[in-house]
């Protein structure tokens, strides 16, 4: 894969120079966390676009930071009458929930990172093939290769994840003002340090559109895991006036239990909550275009606890943007978020300097 | 008994009620037209090119973007009017893309990398932070709105316009509509008590190609003093260009 990268960032940056599209960002990053150090550090990536021919874009991403020195895009994409055909490592996520998405398996994103604006997906090696038809039809067929990497969480926490392959095949349509997608995945197993998460088929369903009164945003996606007989489903709605935006999300996760007594804590290792039912309402507030306040809410219904967040975001000029995010956790003892409580504390606030050019 | 009802349906037929606004059918009609020509202005059905949107807030503050837009009206065949636009600039918005076909406008962002329809709320909400809202896009004026002529002048039709849709943000419009070349030259949106709190503006009114186009489209948004100017860049507009109807779905969105 390195080699294909090298090669790929020679061909984007060499050959066909002018007509490459560079993008770069670079953070400046420090978090006030109640029971850790202070830690500040600088990250960013390099996003290089190639796309000035018809049949053919290339894209690559390399991401660095003091933890983090790795290519999460390294992708070639053959455009043929009416099929896309991507090779190499990209970033597939499906779904159309805000903060939390049963169906995005195939290289899923953290839960809260919709709240982190220096979330850079991760890419996967995997060939996928897109069809397009009339109107909004499409047609999505994914192979995901196997996968082998140490992930460091932070400097004390590193995770050895090792996925098999993956098939997916996901169905795309516009039926009634309504997007409508089947999903289908072919999960291989996958472990993350000792825990082990065995292989399963996936059956998803993904709806989102606007309800018939008061114009309300909908969306929905449900994920039944047919060999383990698990579900999990998420319900949101969302609602515009002026300029605020709310949102409310809420999340079943047929992994988890109402029982706090029994919370199986490897779930956490393996990128899940240990609850059952989840509301996660935010507010979100345009102040002018440079600027904007969110507020959002993490509540596990079940165990009572909560965590409190914002974001306020502020574009100095064009390419500095200003962003805070303060963080308050609470729950009992016993609770899920409590347990984050006893290794990161009540508290954290993040200031991040974001520079693009 | 009869008699009542149908004289009572004839009347509901003939001159819908709207308030103090009353509009008879032909009256309506020969605004339809009106509105038909209106959306035909400029006489193409597919065009290409690059933009810029300047807002300017209420302190003078401007920020700058800059986007290429892919249009094509609808056919008899693909009745939906159909838009792509991408934006190029600056760095942080780069390969933020809105479609719109009909009423359905789904929004890409880069940095998540997923495509959202937006729901109806969301619509009258601001694109991109401009002065104009995601609505304004996928106007129909001869289909979403039905009014009368308040003033038929020697160069303008000035019209009193009503959204059918009662939960738009605006009450009504009133439309300047140039007769030569059938452009809406001004159009100011009234709220529920009658003030005038936005305001469209085309200006740089050119003819480019072969077809009299306006240049340059502003919408001033008068409670927060912010205005937003829609500059279309005449060396790089094209008119007629082939454009395949899949180009405005989610492939070129993500591409």
């Amino acid at each position: 894969m390195k080699k294909l990268a090298i090669f790929l960032l020679v061909l984007l940056t060499c050959v066909p120079a002018f007509a490459v599209d560079i993008t770069s960002t670079v953070i400046l990053d420090g978090s006030v966390v109640d029971r850790q150090n202070f830690v500040p550090q600088v990250s960013g990536d390099i996003w290089a676009k190639y796309s000035d021919l018809a049949f053919l874009t290339a894209d690559f991403d390399y991401q660095f930071g003091r933890e983090v020195s790795k290519i999460n895009v390294a992708q070639i994409k053959f455009i043929v009458s009416d099929f896309d055909v991507v090779v190499g490592r990209q970033q597939i996520g499906w779904g159309s929930g805000y903060v939390l998405n049963p169906i995005d398996i195939i290289n899923s994103r953290p839960i809260g990172s919709v709240f982190d604006p220096s979330f850079i997906r991760d890419g996967r090696d995997a060939v996928s093939v897109s069809g397009y038809f009339l109107g909004q039809s499409k047609v999505e067929m994914i192979y995901a290769g196997p996968l082998s990497e140490v992930k460091a969480y932070d400097a004390s926490t590193e995770i050895d994840q090792r996925f098999n392959e993956d098939f997916a095949v996901k169905v795309k349509d516009n039926f009634a003002d309504f997007d409508v997608a089947g999903v289908f995945i072919n999960k291989g197993e996958r472990s993350y340090s000792a825990n082990i998460e065995p292989s399963d088929r996936v059956l998803g369903l993904e709806i989102s559109g606007t309800l018939p009164f008061n114009e309300l945003g909908f969306w929905m996606e449900t994920a039944h895991y047919t060999e383990t007989g698990k579900d999990e489903y998420l319900l949101g709605t969302d609602y515009y006036f002026g300029d605020y935006h709310t949102t409310v999300e809420y999340y079943k996760n047929g992994f988890g239990t109402a029982d706090k007594t029994v919370y199986d804590a490897n779930l956490l290792f393996r990128g899940r909550l240990m609850g059952s039912d989840y509301l996660i309402p935010t507010l979100s507030y345009t102040v002018d275009e440079r600027l904007t306040l969110t507020g959002f809410s993490f509540w596990n219904i079940n165990d009572g606890g909560t965590s409190f967040g914002g974001v306020i975001d502020y574009f100095y000029n064009d390419n500095v943007e200003l962003i805070l995010m303060p963080l308050i956790i609470s729950g009992s003892d016993d609770s899920e978020m409590g347990q984050q409580v006893a290794v990161i504390g009540n508290y954290v606030a993040q200031f991040m300097v974001r520079c693009v050019f | 008994m009869k008699k009542l009802l149908i004289l009572f349906a004839f009347l509901l037929f003939v001159t819908p009620i709207f308030g103090d606004d009353e509009i008879s059918t032909k009256e309506a009609e020969k605004v339809k037209e009106i509105l038909v020509e209106m959306e035909n202005a400029g006489d193409y059905t597919t065009t290409t090119g690059k933009a810029v949107m300047r807002i300017v807030d209420s302190e003078d503050r401007e920020t700058v973007m800059r986007l290429v837009s892919f249009e094509k009206k609808g056919t008899i065949e693909a009745e939906d009017d159909m838009s792509l636009m991408r934006f190029t600039y600056p760095a942080r918005l780069k390969g933020t893309a809105i479609l719109t076909v009909g009423d359905n406008i789904w929004y890409y962002n880069n940095r998540s990398n997923r495509v959202r329809l937006l729901s109806q709320s969301a619509k009258k909400g601001s694109m991109m932070g401009s002065s104009f809202s995601y609505d304004d896009l996928s106007a129909k004026y001869s289909e979403d709105y039905i009014g009368k002529i308040i003033k038929d002048e020697k160069a303008y039709y000035i019209l009193k316009l009503f959204p059918n849709d009662k939960g738009k943000k605006f009450k009504y419009m009133i439309v300047r509509v140039r007769k030569e070349d059938n452009i809406p030259e001004l159009i100011e949106y009234y709220n529920d008590e009658d003030l005038k709190y936005k305001e469209m503006k085309s200006t740089n009114i050119k003819e480019v190609d072969g077809r009299t186009v306006p240049l340059s489209i502003s919408m001033y948004d008068i409670e927060e003093g912010k205005i937003t100017y829609f500059e279309i860049d005449e060396k790089d507009v094209k008119y007629e260009v082939e454009l395949k109807d899949d180009i405005f779905s989610e492939r070129n969105l993500r591409k």
